[in-house]
């Protein structure tokens, strides 16, 4: 013996007497939650997608360069190729263009700091100054990416145990 | 016949007009205040296409994801939005597609919607790679992912809830009906 009780939008409730006469109430949502299992093929996207992630990630994380260079580039041609070590004071970068972009170095860091585009993205990037970093304004197509350079004999070992 | 395929092209208008309503509403959450990434979204849109590839075909799933993207474009978008959304939408789907054939026996709702999920940042990666010549907006494509594993995760909680629900009131049995008498 079967009868639904309730019926709305978020849940279907089946209340069913057993000829035992116990009465179950059990609530379809319920069971669905339950129902939801993992297959083995879901771990392996989660896998595949946490290593391109981690894989993409590697550009990222760079060591401390010598020397880091600012590179401007509009429309894939570059404009200015700044050391950044030497930088101190405020030096302001205008393009006049569709959208009119503010670009300011000062103190080995560099920004948008005004900027003409829709969304803003850039200017809310922020300073960057590490290599491997880079701000974007994507509707004016002006990237801004440092790069850094090592010198060969300066490398990571700290002492040689014999 | 006629009947029928009239009918699917009103649930496709009907799905359009819940996705661009998804989309809106999306939109209200300021995700890009927090991150300031471009292309970070919950997808909520993406429902509506696991649900079109589920009970409808992939011709109603091709055509509900083009149409929304140019809607949603015109409204909230510029040409470059309308650009990412496209191709991105285009590789979802690709990957959702061939996902799909696995389902309960090898993939669950779940991994569908993550891998759609990812594939959708892989392609707007892809286009921006293309638009500004340059390979540095690679590193952007990691947190991407991982905000893709986070928001997949909660549009497939989202699309197997629904998808349940439908079964339990049958209307996805009626629609499954009308596709069987179509071919």
């Amino acid at each position: 013996m079967k009868c639904i009780i309730s019926l709305n939008l978020w849940e279907i409730q089946v209340a069913s007497l057993t000829n035992d006469g116990e009465f179950i109430l059990r609530t379809a949502g319920m069971e669905l939650i339950m129902k939801t299992k993992l297959k083995p093929g879901d771990f392996i996207i989660l896998i595949i997608v946490i290593t391109i992630a981690l894989s993409s990630m590697a550009a990222f994380i760079q060591k401390d360069a010598d020397i880091s260079r600012a590179i401007i580039i509009k429309d894939g041609k570059t404009l200015y190729d700044i050391n950044l070590n030497k930088v101190k004071k405020r030096t302001e970068i205008r393009d006049e263009g569709k959208y009119n972009e503010l670009i300011v170095l000062e103190n080995g860091k560099v920004r948008f700091e005004e900027s003409d585009c829709p969304d803003k993205v850039c200017v809310r990037t922020g300073w960057i100054s590490r290599p491997g970093q880079s701000a974007v304004c994507l509707p004016a197509g002006i990237i801004i990416k440092i790069v850094g350079e090592y010198n060969e004999d300066n490398n990571d070992i700290d002492i040689i145990l014999k | 016949m006629k009947n029928i395929a009239l009918k699917i092209t009103i649930i496709d208008g009907i799905l359009i007009s819940m996705a661009l309503i998804l989309s809106y509403v999306e939109r209200l959450f300021p995700i890009g205040f927090i991150i300031p990434i471009p292309g970070i979204k919950i997808g909520l849109a993406n429902i509506i296409t696991i649900f079109a590839l589920f009970y409808l075909d992939i011709k109603s799933a091709v055509i509900i994801a083009i149409i929304r993207c140019i809607i949603s474009s015109m409204l909230f978008g510029s040409v470059y939005s309308f650009l990412f959304s496209l191709s991105g939408a285009m590789i979802a789907l690709i990957a959702m597609v061939s996902l799909i054939r696995g389902y309960n026996r090898y993939f669950s709702i779940f991994g569908i919607s993550i891998g759609g999920a990812a594939a959708h940042n892989i392609g707007q990666i892809i286009i921006a790679t293309i638009l500004l010549k340059s390979s540095a907006v690679l590193p952007y494509l990691s947190i991407l992912l991982f905000s893709a594993i986070i928001t997949g995760t909660l549009t497939g909680f989202v699309s197997e809830k629904l998808i349940g629900h439908l079964d339990k009131i049958g209307i996805s049995k009626a629609l499954i009906c009308q596709k069987l008498s179509n071919s």
